[in-house]
């Protein structure tokens, strides 16, 4: 083979070398079963070498083990990138994943991992059959991690892109992980830093709970605090069934732990949930729950956040003096506490309360304050939310494109769909009836696919009056 | 005539700088089981012998370019049969005497949302594009040419966007580049733009033979000017699931054939089974079958020509050094004779040997990458198919019956001809049934 050859085939991308055999056996010593066998030198072997691009299966039983194989698969292949895709029912489709990478990623050689098709319906699995050539025209090694049952599956649903792999390759164990292999996985908080990270933890915590079912070792405790996080995470990702499941389950372990502390932040996790499906009496009941515990414990970030919580529930129902009222009982607590986060949110809010006041010049200081802090603490969510509310108060388009921008680039769906349509709403004001159609029939598309429906027949009832 | 390409030399125009693979590496890289020969990949294009291209050829030639009258072929075959290769390398041979226009439905439209107006829609398109890149244009009086180009260009604007928006080509532009673009904003918003494609579809459900007879004026324009008769060939026609394509073959023959130029369609196989395919298949004129590789005959003897083949395809993209004889024999048997299957096994084999640091495959390479595949059997069938199996294997009968079917999709069950048509159990999966067998 002449170095012509090679060359055809190699998309444009980092050169690749081989880990030198020493590291390679330091990194086997250290490493658990699964990573210790030929399967794991074999997959980065196939990955490194198919040079025009290539599927393989990854077998696991255990996701513990699952995500140490991916960990350790990343460090060998350094400097390819790694990409991962996670299924999610409003992101069910890998192929739409790849089509929205750069055009730079597009070209280069990178790995895709592509997790949790266990959890989509049979329409997924065949879609991965209609999509084989499309898949094939990436110059990417995708690896999907299947379970044995979804090895089966994938045979029989998808039968032509199973006889297109590349390989199958066992990372199965023959013991699952003990709770002291998966305690030190789990995060004392959870990261909200983008949305592979979430989905990450998200994938983690809720095949690590599969792991530890039946396993006497492990802690209600701590299955209390996974849960929590799943709820929390799912929340983030706008996978609401799946957090109120999860929360409902971790505020009943809370209780029977009487753990004060987790069953107030479980309630202040449902709280958001009700009041992002628009269901604010069940909203108002959580925080005022979980209102009425953390004082008693001394937890005063809680505190502070669930009255901010109350602030802007109270500002969904018009009451203004109320909602004033819990956004300065919550400043009040930031401050001293050192979260500059909290602070910076509630003076984001404090300005939305000012527009609808009707005192502008008021809101766009609170506005700007609040933007400066986000800027200084680098959260971008923060800093694309205050952009809308800035959008709204000036119908200024540029602040709207920002916000949608920054909102997209964090891949937050809903907050794209709400950037959508008040920019629709501004659009419509201005008389561009055109733009202000294709914004909302966005934020429309955005929310019926994320599950929520009542608000997707509001971007509807907008455009009915718009004749479109 | 043009012969069959042989290996090595430069008919096709051919980089000669590719050769077969003398290192693990490039094995793994040129024996990639995603990816069919195209291009100067071709190079390593095996004659497998089997009258599926040389028919196709034949009645091209025959019937079109002797005689004017244009066909339409039903081109099948299993998955990893080989297909996607011989219809690149028909392609090859063909762009000599036939001015080839390949549509790729794929990239535009997922095949489970392929509807009869894509096609037609897909095809008038890459034909325009086609017409307007390549030089048909150096062939014909130049006011010809420029109202041609005149004509699509108004009935892209016109008929096809009508007023829908899109992105107008700049009034600087020549009329051929205008088409060109207006083809590229078509695709765009085609692929991209859901509502869109949808609007599109609906006002041209009722204007299809305002298309076609567009595609048929451009066909003869383009024979007259080149001496070239157009050959439309849809390499991803057998995509869509058997529903869908039982929609777009039997239901819409008429329109799928309605072009005065000729038509490759690859045609799911599922269907050529289907009881109602005779009442249509007089629409599509021939009928194509690309068989697997009969390692086997009918009564079981060893088919020696069918062994070779298989090492030539090896030793065609690689060095013979990189394999041991007991080694390729055990993944060529492992193949069952799909030559998909031979590709797939041998880059994993490949794969084995570099990860346990051998410089060639050996024969614990080759039986470590055919282990896997019999576990992925093991998994995939169910105690239910074991019996039809043992039956199939007893009868070697094909028949349209759904488990039938699902075994062949499957490749549990593998579909042969030599003359005759007949099926039997995959060699790996002939192994477990022997197992499972009192």
């Amino acid at each position: 083979m002449t170095v012509d050859a090679q060359a055809d085939g190699a998309a444009d991308g980092p050169a690749v070398s081989p880990p030198s055999a020493a590291a390679t056996d330091l990194l086997r010593a250290a490493l658990p079963d699964a990573l210790a066998r030929d399967d794991f030198g074999n997959l980065a072997v196939l990955l490194r070498h198919a040079r025009a691009g290539c599927w393989a299966f990854a077998l696991y039983n255990y996701v513990t083990a699952r995500e140490q194989v991916a960990a350790a698969l990343k460090q060998l292949l350094a400097p390819l990138p790694v990409f991962e895709w996670t299924y999610a029912p409003h992101d069910p489709h890998p192929i739409a994943y790849l089509n929205q990478l750069s055009e730079a990623e597009k070209s280069q050689r990178a790995i895709v991992f592509l997790f949790d098709f266990e959890r989509a319906n049979a329409d997924v699995w065949k879609a991965l059959d209609y999509n084989r050539e499309l898949f094939s025209a990436h110059p990417h090694g995708l690896v999907f991690w299947f379970t044995p049952p979804g090895r089966a599956r994938v045979a029989r649903q998808a039968p032509h892109f199973w006889a297109q792999r590349s390989g199958v390759f066992d990372f199965a164990v023959t013991v699952p992980p003990t709770y002291e292999q998966a305690r030190p996985l789990v995060g004392p908080q959870i990261s909200l830093g983008d949305k592979e990270e979430i989905q990450r933890q998200l994938r983690l915590y809720l095949g690590m709970l599969d792991d530890l079912a039946g396993q006497d070792d492990a802690p209600p405790l701590f299955v209390a605090e996974l849960h929590d996080k799943i709820a929390r995470l799912a929340y983030y990702l706008d996978e609401l069934p799946l957090s109120r499941t999860h929360a409902e389950i971790s505020l009943q372990l809370a209780r029977e732990q009487q753990d004060m502390g987790l069953e107030a932040n479980v309630r202040k996790a449902l709280g958001d949930l009700a009041l992002r499906e628009a269901d604010l009496a069940a909203a108002r009941r959580h925080y005022e729950a979980a209102l009425a515990i953390y004082p008693g414990i001394g937890a005063r970030l809680g505190e502070a956040n669930v009255l901010q919580a109350l602030g802007d529930l109270a500002l969904r129902e018009a009451d203004l003096a109320a909602a004033r009222r819990h956004y300065e009982a919550a400043l009040a607590i930031y401050p001293g506490i050192g979260d500059r986060l909290g602070e910076a949110n509630v003076r984001k809010a404090l300005g939305i309360l000012a527009i609808k006041e009707g005192h502008g010049d008021e809101a766009l200081r609170l506005l700007n304050a609040a933007l400066t802090s986000y800027r200084e603490i680098g959260e971008r969510l923060g800093e694309a939310g205050t952009y809308m509310v800035l959008g709204r108060a000036t119908d200024d388009a540029a602040y709207f494109e920002r916000a949608l921008a920054l909102h997209a680039q964090i891949q937050s769906a809903y907050d794209v769909a709400v950037d959508s349509y008040y920019y629709g709403l501004s659009q419509k004001k201005r008389g561009d009836k055109q733009k202000a159609a294709a914004l909302l029939i966005q934020a429309r598309d955005i929310w019926t696919q994320i599950g929520l429906p009542m608000y997707a027949q509001i971007a509807q009832d907008e455009l009915n009056g718009l004749g479109a | 005539m043009v012969s069959d390409a042989t290996i090595g030399n430069d008919r096709w125009g051919l980089n000669p700088a590719i050769q077969p693979a003398d290192n693990l590496e490039d094995v793994i890289f040129l024996f990639n089981p995603t990816q069919p020969l195209d291009g100067e990949y071709l190079r390593f294009y095996v004659n497998r012998g089997s009258p599926a291209r040389r028919d196709m050829l034949t009645w091209l030639r025959v019937s079109d370019l002797k005689r004017g009258q244009p066909i339409r072929l039903l081109f099948t075959g299993h998955s990893g049969c080989g297909k996607s290769t011989e219809l690149n390398q028909l392609c090859q041979e063909l762009r000599q005497e036939f001015f080839v226009v390949k549509v790729s439905t794929k990239v535009i439209i997922q095949p489970t949302d392929l509807m009869a107006v894509d096609v037609v829609l897909l095809a008038a398109m890459s034909l325009f594009k086609q017409a307007t890149q390549e030089e048909v244009i150096a062939k014909a009086p130049a006011q010809r040419v420029s109202d041609v180009w005149q004509g699509l260009v108004n009935f892209i604007q016109d008929r096809v966007f009508g007023k829908l928006p899109y992105r107008k080509p700049g009034e600087g532009l020549e009329l051929g580049a205008k088409v060109s673009y207006l083809v590229f904003e078509f695709e765009a918003k085609y692929s991209q733009d859901a509502p869109t494609r949808e609007q599109i579809r609906q006002r041209m459900a009722d204007r299809l033979s305002e298309v076609v007879e567009r595609v048929n004026d451009l066909a003869r324009f383009v024979r007259a000017a080149t001496g070239r008769p157009v050959v439309f060939v849809f390499d991803d026609t057998d995509k869509p699931d058997r529903e869908r394509a039982r929609k777009l073959f039997f239901d819409n023959a008429t329109t799928l054939t309605s072009f005065a130029a000729s038509v490759i369609f690859t045609f799911n196989i599922a269907l050529w089974y289907d009881g109602e395919f005779k009442l249509f298949r007089d629409y599509y004129g021939q009928r194509i079958l690309l068989p697997n590789i009969n390692l086997y005959a009918h009564n079981g003897d060893r088919n020696e020509d069918g062994w070779r083949l298989m090492e030539r395809i090896l030793a065609e993209r690689m060095h013979p050094m990189m394999i041991t004889a007991d080694a390729r024999r055990a993944l060529i048997e492992a193949s069952g004779g799909l030559v998909r299957s031979l590709i797939g096994l041998t880059q994993f084999a490949a794969v084995n040997a570099l990860g346990r640091g051998a410089m060639r495959i050996e024969t614990p390479d080759a039986e470590r990458a055919v282990a896997e595949l019999r576990k992925d059997f093991t998994a995939a069938l169910e105690a239910k198919h074991y019996a039809a199996l043992a039956a199939r294997h007893a009868d070697k009968q094909l028949s349209s019956d759904p488990e039938t079917q699902e075994l062949l999709q499957g490749l549990a069950l593998l579909q042969y001809s030599n003359g005759e048509v007949w099926c039997d159990v995959h060699p790996v999966v002939l192994q477990l049934l022997l197992e499972r067998q009192p």
